[in-house]
């Protein structure tokens, strides 16, 4: 009985959240704007492509060792979103963000999403295709590259967002030891568990898949926020029921 | 430096974003681009928006010192500006009154070294006084005129237009010209002795009949003083400029343009004996404007009404005048000279119109539409009384007009009528009044009445303006009344002599109370630049400037007589524009286009006084700084690594301690072998490898096995007791396998995992080399129905890809059953996997593999290599142990270290 | 502006949707030729994918050369780059196959000592990190601390006190810790499912305007 509720919650909750992203999409665009819970990791990441202006050093952007077609993709998905995100920002300003990865497909999508806004405006001589660098084939070779990186670059930030695993922790401590201003992401508890102490900002989970929402703010993926938070209620208390079923009706 | 509003940050001048947290800084200094308004660094040449040029070129053609220049470097690069001083009591002696002749510098003048190009075009293009322009002669002078400015309004010696200063010349100096439209010469009026001078010249001058005047008697005076030549060059041009209502009265006798009626309450515009003109407005006809006046009282637009009429109209005038304005060209009378003509096309439309038809009967009604003011300005008795709008304050200074009372209206409260206004109350028309002055631009404007009766429609109160004091010498002024408007009736009617008194607020204390018309006392005998002299109020107490109340005069306080420029004598200010051309741009190539490009490009802000001695150490700065502009941009900053907390000498050595402790206890018990002899492992849990083991015992001969290589490197020496005892097994159940690998490396794993087993297992069980599948989940999905299985054994040292391919093989429609080698760093996130039945079972970290392999053969560690085997394992688990415990050390340690300094 | 802006969005919906409805079985299309069409069509671009990233890696290092940035590990990383590839193309060209014996020769001799050391560093710095944690949050820090200890002891091989925790670990650290992980699985879950929907629908448009 637990496992029908718990298959029937998870049906119910699956077909709704397309419907109620429209929803409260349209909600949000008409009426009001949720207060957001604050992410500090949010405002830093705000902030990073200024600094880097007035340094003159880039900034440091990664989306992750995972790539498209792979388990990770949409949590590769999520870090690029970022990436769109403050890539209009980088061709407004000026800014020249390096943006690293460890997968070939990560590597298209990444390059894409920075050219956008040059194609937007019709020119394309501001872009430089090497802004997206691949430093590594494998995690572990890619967490060495980005050390190499961090070292010899001296980026203003360090903003790893997307698929990660324990060795991020290699280049979390890399960026430590150099100062760096670091905004990490992960839903790998491996990656979790060495970003929490050392990085100045950690996104845990499904907070990486709010970042377009949080830096952009439209309606629209208000909206899909809102959706996702009514989902989670309901399959919270889709679980709670099931769990005391389970306990006083173990048959 | 900038402070960021959001960490406090201080972040040096022109920084847009905090060096710290990367917000935007609002710009403090900088200049203003003058194209798109971005602000931008004080120190930048162009706009860093729009790229255009925010520091002028300066007299030679080289970009203007910046901001940051010293002021040395700045002052041989920019011009001297010397701006004007300040307000100085005025000299006592009246200035010689001047002829009444056009300085010669109107005809021809001298283009002077410090002109700018345009002045020495329009001068240049400038009609000569020889030419016949029907222009209004320029009033008698007054007397007493005197050509002197207020100090405060002079401008720096030498740094005065010819132009400028000659509209400060009385009409007396103005050339006096054969005018068709001009009335007659202005005579002195008894009744204007006592007014000033420079207002007795703005009488108009009283209408005399000439040539042209004959054909234009029609005409108000007010356009009969423009030039009655129809321009060659602009003629059709200005025809086509004209407004409807003002075509009407083009040169076209069918035509003709109604002169406006003056207003009824202004004094008409022609000379009607009879009545007598306001002085102030018949003055505003006459003499050229003097740029003395009483300080602090005489507006602007009356300043600019007082111009000397022969000021030519300047339509005839090809020469650009981009700096005079079309206001001041068109009140030009046509004794003015010349200097800031303008083109026929700068001039407006209605007094182009107005020029064009000399010959235009003013009486007339327009058939075209004109404005019911601009037809009563010629004082046509037969235009309809129109009623046009005035403001109130108008009203009430504005008298009845031909003799009528206007109608008795609602006096204007005092407080609506501006208090220099009501000083200048236009007198009843008196027996005394003098004879009409000569037109003035004024009157230009205003419109003399016409010796006809028949005029255009010219508001009464403008068309009383352009009447001159009834003279004799004007006998065919019509005497009929003007038609007040309603707005001038309604400002109610003032008394003629005993005007309430309006008590306001002067620099002089409370000013008299003048009716319009006449003139208090003291303003009668003022003479522009003249100190005011004492003056009698109504109570007869005699008042002098320095005796009223509150007020004391105006004295420069010294901090600010210290900052005052200093004055370079004799120098003529070196014209900024004369040499500049412009050499970029759309403009390239023209000259003195943009004369104020130079204010333009200045930073904003107070600018720096020069007076103050800047110290020797910012100069020292300023030179620094621009040194370091001059190499271009700043260096970026390098950003050092963080010292590292406790990378003391100390910390080193506990480091290298620990590496050692750690070094020995991995190694040792391998080298000495006899780990085992006081170690004692734990009873490993069956459930780290019984449910998978169960899996790959349930299989029979010949079945297929897909068997996954998704783990890195690193994991290698975790992973590969697992897979040799996945594969030692198959091999005993004579399953075949096959190796896949969703990443390159995984291939290479699985041949150093083959290479470990005996040859003989290897190729039994193996049916093939290992095959790469990229794409990830794709691969994975090729992989399934490339390769039909009875069992998938997944090799990962990740959770993903055990869910990975939990999703593939149900994605795919398979329903084979998983089994998982994990790292025992995955399992806890695995683990649900297992519970919920995905995965039927798993074997998780080298402990579980080496609980595997003793399953499968528990001889495994006898012999030798067994030995070996257990040593080293033995020592792993030793390691880590040790390594566990030196953590757990260190954690304490920290605790009460990170207490200490807590404390 | 056909080509560059609807074509991509037109692609991206139609494909996903036709993938996504082949593995309902409700709809009695047989759509699964499709999709294993599409699915080699995938993962030979993946393939294609992945030569480029190792182009991009070259020209990185190339760049980084040419700008004298870290000359040394860029022209260490293009050579054995190089020695690997001319390794290969040269025994195919003369063996006529890979040369799987020496390329695993390399993998074992120079690789996986590499990584495995890497790994290793892995665990100090975990360590680290719980050092830091204590440090900088302290009350996180000390929480961490009891719990790593507490699981470091448990887990370790060496029978210590392992009658005595294996029951903490049962009933205490592994259901915290796998309820929170499954917790964090869960709302990752959901994120993914509002971006493959958003995907779908067209409303996220990665691959283009």
């Amino acid at each position: 009985m637990a496992d029908r509720v718990l298959q029937v919650g998870l049906f119910v909750a699956v077909l709704a959240l397309p419907l109620l992203m429209l929803v409260f999409g349209v909600v949000m665009r008409r009426w009001r704007i949720p207060q957001l819970r604050h992410l500090s990791a949010f405002d830093a990441l705000r902030g990073q492509l200024g600094r880097s202006i007035e340094v003159g050093h880039p900034a440091h952007i990664s989306i992750g060792t995972g790539g498209i077609g792979a388990e990770d993709t949409l949590v590769t998905l999520a870090g690029a979103s970022i990436v769109d995100s403050l890539a209009q920002e980088a061709a407004d300003t000026g800014a020249s963000p390096v943006v690293s990865v460890a997968d070939g497909t990560a590597l298209i999508l990444a390059q894409d999403m920075l050219r956008h806004p040059y194609t937007r405006r019709g020119d394309i001589s501001g872009y430089d295709p090497l802004a997206v660098q691949t430093l590594g084939m494998a995690p572990l070779q890619y967490a060495v590259g980005t050390m190499d990186f961090l070292r010899h670059s001296q980026p203003v930030s360090n903003v790893m967002i997307g698929s990660f695993g324990p060795e991020v922790g290699l280049i979390i401590e890399a960026g430590v030891r150099q100062g760096l201003a670091q905004v990490a992401g992960s839903t790998d508890a491996r990656a979790l568990a060495l970003l929490y102490p050392s990085a100045n900002h950690v996104l845990i989970g499904e907070e990486i898949f709010a970042a377009p929402a949080y830096l952009e703010r439209r309606p629209d993926q208000l909206g899909r926020l809102q959706a996702q938070d009514m989902v989670r209620y309901f399959l919270i208390f889709v679980i709670i029921v099931a769990a005391v079923l389970r306990t006083f009706f173990p048959g | 430096m900038n402070y960021c509003p959001s960490c406090g940050t201080a972040n040096r001048d022109g920084s847009r974003f905090c060096n710290e947290c990367g917000h935007k800084l609002p710009s403090k200094t900088g200049i203003i681009c003058p194209m798109c308004s971005h602000m931008n660094p004080a120190d930048n040449m162009y706009c860093d928006n729009c790229k255009a040029r925010l520091v002028p070129l300066g007299p030679t053609g080289q970009p203007a010192a910046p901001a940051g220049a010293s002021p040395a470097t700045a002052s041989s690069a920019a011009p001297i500006k010397k701006p004007l001083s300040l307000p100085t009591k005025p000299a006592e002696e009246p200035a010689p009154e001047e002829p009444d002749t056009p300085p010669e510098s109107v005809a021809q003048p001298e283009p002077e070294a410090d002109e700018p190009n345009w002045l020495v075009r329009l001068r240049a293009a400038a009609p000569k006084p020889s030419e016949k322009r029907p222009t209004v002669e320029p009033p008698a002078p007054q007397p007493s005129s005197s050509q002197e400015i207020p100090d405060w309004m002079k401008p720096a010696e030498g740094e005065v237009p010819d132009w400028f200063q000659r509209l400060a010349e009385p009409a007396s100096a103005q050339p006096s010209e054969p005018e068709s439209v001009q009335p007659s010469e202005p005579e002195p009026q008894p009744e204007e002795e006592g007014l000033p001078d420079w207002m007795a010249q703005l009488r108009p001058a009283p209408a005399a009949p000439s040539a042209s005047q004959t054909e234009e008697e029609q005409a108000p005076d007010w356009l009969t003083t423009f030039d009655t030549t129809p321009p060659a060059s602009s003629g059709a041009a200005s025809e086509e400029e004209l407004p409807n209502w003002l075509k009407g009265m083009s040169a076209e006798p069918e035509a003709p343009a109604p002169a406006p009626p003056p207003p009824p309450s202004m004094p008409p515009p022609a000379a009607p004996v009879a009545e007598e003109e306001p002085d102030w407005l018949a003055n505003l006809r006459r003499e050229p404007l003097e740029t003395s006046e009483p300080a602090g009282e005489t507006p602007d637009w009356l300043m600019a009404v007082e111009e000397p009429p022969a000021a030519e109209a300047p339509a005839a005038q090809p020469a650009p005048a981009e700096e005079v304005p079309d206001w001041l060209m068109g009140l030009r009378g046509p004794s003015q000279p010349e200097p800031a003509a303008e083109p026929a096309e700068q001039v407006p439309d209605w007094l182009i119109g107005a020029r064009e038809q000399p010959e235009a009967p003013p009486a007339e009604h327009p058939e075209a539409e004109a404005p019911d003011w601009l037809s009563r300005l010629s004082g046509a008795p037969e235009a309809p009384p129109e009623q046009a709008e005035a403001p109130e304050w108008l009203m009430g200074v504005a008298p009845a007009v031909g003799g009528e009372p206007p109608a008795p209206a609602t006096q204007t409260p005092a407080e609506e009528v501006p208090g220099w206004l009501r000083d200048f109350r236009i007198a009843e028309p008196t027996p005394e009044a003098p004879a009409p002055s000569p037109a003035t631009p004024v009157s230009a404007f205003v419109g003399e009445r016409a010796e006809t009766e028949e005029q255009a429609e010219v508001p009464d109160w403008l068309s009383e303006a352009a009447r001159p004091a009834p003279p004799a010498a004007a006998p065919e002024a019509p005497a009929e009344p003007v038609e007040v408007p309603a707005w001038l009736r309604d400002l109610g009617p003032l008394p003629a002599a005993a005007a309430a008194p309006h008590p306001e607020e002067t620099p002089f204390g409370e000013a008299p109370a003048a009716v319009p018309g006449e003139f208090p006392e003291w303003l009668r005998g003022q003479q522009p630049g003249q100190p005011t002299p004492a003056f009698a109020d109504e109570s007869g107490r005699t008042l002098t400037p320095e005796a009223t109340t509150g007020l004391e005069a105006a004295t420069i306080p010294s901090w600010l007589q210290a900052l005052k420029p200093p004055e370079v004598p004799g120098e003529a200010v070196a014209a900024p524009h004369e040499a500049f051309v412009e050499t970029e741009g759309i403009l390239a190539g023209l000259a003195s286009v943009l004369p104020a490009a130079e204010v333009m490009g200045r930073a904003q802000g107070a600018p720096a006084s020069r007076n103050v001695g800047i110290p020797a150490a910012d100069l020292a700065r300023a030179g620094v700084f621009g040194e370091l502009l001059a190499r271009g941009a700043l260096a970026p900053t390098v950003i050092k690594p963080r010292q590292v907390a406790g990378s003391r000498v100390g910390d080193v050595v506990v480091r290298v301690l620990i590496a050692l402790l750690l070094l020995v206890v991995a190694v040792l018990p391998n080298s000495l072998g006899f780990a085992s002899s006081f170690i004692q492992l734990g009873e490993v849990d069956a459930g780290l490898y019984k449910p998978a083991a169960d899996q790959v015992a349930a299989l029979s001969e010949g079945q297929h096995v897909l068997m996954v290589f998704d783990y890195d490197a690193f994991q290698a020496l975790e992973m590969r007791p697992i897979a040799e005892a996945f594969l030692s097994h198959l091999a005993q159940r004579g399953a075949r396998a096959t190796l896949v690998s969703l990443n390159p490396t995984g291939l290479a794993l699985a041949d150093t995992v083959l290479s470990r087993l005996p040859e003989e297992v290897a190729l039994d069980v193996v049916l093939a080399a290992p095959i790469y599948y990229p794409g990830q989940a794709i691969g994975a999905q090729r992989a399934l129905l490339d390769n039909p299985a009875d069992l998938l054994v997944v090799l990962s040292g990740s959770p993903d890809s055990v869910r990975l391919w939990i999703e593939q093989v149900s994605a795919a429609g398979l329903h084979t059953p998983i089994v998982a080698g994990i790292s025992a760093g995955a399992l806890p996130q695995a683990q649900p996997y297992v519970q919920s039945g995905q995965v039927r079972g798993a074997v998780a970290g080298m402990v579980g593999g080496l609980a595997y392999q003793r399953a499968l053969d528990p001889d495994l560690d006898a012999g030798d290599s067994g030995l070996d085997r257990v040593v080293r394992t033995e020592s792993v688990y030793v390691s880590q142990l040790a390594f566990a415990l030196i953590l757990i050390a260190g954690m304490i340690v920290s605790l009460i270290t990170g207490s200490r300094q807590a404390g | 502006m056909l080509f560059r802006r609807i074509l991509p969005v037109a692609l991206t919906i139609s494909i996903g949707w036709l993938v996504l409805l082949s593995f309902l079985p409700i709809l009695n299309v047989p759509l699964t030729p499709v999709r294993a069409l599409l699915v080699d069509w995938a993962v030979l671009l993946a393939a294609i994918a992945l030569v480029l990233g190792f182009i991009n890696l070259i020209g990185v290092h190339f760049r980084r050369i040419a700008r004298r940035e870290n000359v040394v590990y860029s022209l260490t990383l293009i050579a054995s780059a190089g020695i690997a590839l001319g390794y290969w193309i040269g025994s195919m060209v003369i063996d006529q196959q890979p040369p799987d014996a020496g390329l695993n020769r390399l993998f074992t001799t120079i690789i996986l000592p590499t990584q495995s050391a890497l790994g290793m560093l892995l665990a100090i710095l975990i360590a680290v990190a719980g050092f830091r944690a204590l440090r900088v949050r302290r009350t996180v820090g000390m929480i961490l601390f009891v719990l790593s200890a507490a699981v470091v002891a448990v887990t370790q091989p060496v029978a210590l006190f392992g009658n005595i925790l294996r029951p903490i670990r049962e009933w205490l650290i592994d259901p915290i810790t796998t309820g929170s992980l499954r917790g964090v699985l869960l709302g990752v879950a959901l994120g993914g499912i509002a971006v493959g929907l958003r995907l779908l629908v067209g409303a996220d448009k990665p691959q283009g305007d």
